[in-house]
């Protein structure tokens, strides 16, 4: 009876671990990559996020996953557009970091730009509506 | 024609040659420890209201915001002209001239008043941030100095 108890408990917690593991997959983070008139590129592999400044049809952030596209509203366009006016110290201190799930894309920002620096988390539904989760931003002295 | 690297001078955008020493909120020289990074410019003392002059022959292309969520300070991009093509100047802590954008400067020539950074940081020394880059990589500008008195216009 004892080993029963046990080989039942085995096959408990076996399933709780599969049923607790994240559909997430693992993050990727994607610098800076380019700058144009309209536009911030930030990419990595099979990973891309266009943010345009110029076009008014549309949502301006474009987000590349493989071969799935969200087009989404800002997120948080007051730095987005700090960004792109005054560019980054580096353009590895400016970044995305995304995960991806069925229900969208999740992840932080992360940038430097001038004396503020500061992060934001937040998901990305799959019909393109954003939220931020949690920001943070301090100024420093210079 | 552009002139190379080690033989361009800049003159301080105070006017002056002195860099802002060591106070509570760090010290002024280029690559100085701002926690978890390294200061990107040099920091030149000065008076809040005194004049700030242009370090290079060059356009100023706009206005500069160091802070984002606090507008009260402002700042200049200009960038090289002639012996100065590739460089590209950023100050911060002024209130520019009126209509600055877009005018051709020389170096030296007035283009704006020190702003009072003690509103925001008590007790620190007042300066006017400046920053070089050439060709997008960020250099030292006390290494390439000009001596005061050769850059009053």
């Amino acid at each position: 009876m004892q080993s029963l108890k046990i080989f039942l408990a085995l096959i408990f917690i076996q399933i709780s671990v599969a049923c607790s593991k994240s559909n997430d997959s693992s993050l990727v983070q994607l610098h800076l990559q380019s700058k144009t008139e309209c536009e911030l590129v930030f990419k990595a592999e099979n990973f891309s996020v266009i943010e345009n400044f110029c076009s008014t049809e549309g949502k301006p952030i474009l987000i590349r996953v493989d071969n799935q596209e969200i087009r989404s509203d800002w997120i948080d366009e007051r730095t987005s557009r700090f960004l792109f006016q005054e560019g980054c110290a580096s353009s590895d201190e400016c970044f995305y970091e995304l995960s991806t799930n069925e229900a969208g894309v999740r992840g932080r920002f992360s940038y430097r730009i001038n004396m503020t620096e500061g992060e934001y988390s937040f998901e990305v539904g799959a019909s393109g509506q954003p939220k931020v989760l949690s920001e943070s931003s301090k100024d420093s002295a210079s | 024609m552009m002139s190379n690297i080690e033989s361009t001078l800049f003159c301080s955008p105070t006017g002056s040659n002195t860099v802002r020493g060591i106070d509570s909120f760090g010290q002024g020289r280029f690559a100085a420890p701002r926690g978890a990074r390294l200061h990107s410019g040099v920091d030149f003392n000065v008076k809040a209201g005194d004049d700030v002059y242009s370090p290079i022959f060059g356009k100023v292309v706009r206005v500069a915001i160091p802070y984002k969520s606090d507008e009260r300070f402002r700042g200049l991009v200009i960038e090289g002209i002639g012996r100065y093509v590739g460089y590209s100047v950023k100050l911060f802590y002024l209130d520019p001239l009126k209509e600055i954008v877009g005018r051709t400067v020389k170096q030296g020539e007035l283009i704006g008043t020190a702003q009072d950074l003690a509103i925001k940081y008590p007790g620190i020394t007042n300066h006017i941030h400046f920053e070089i880059s050439f060709k997008g990589a960020q250099i030292d500008p006390s290494r390439f100095l000009e001596k005061e008195e050769l850059c009053k216009v």
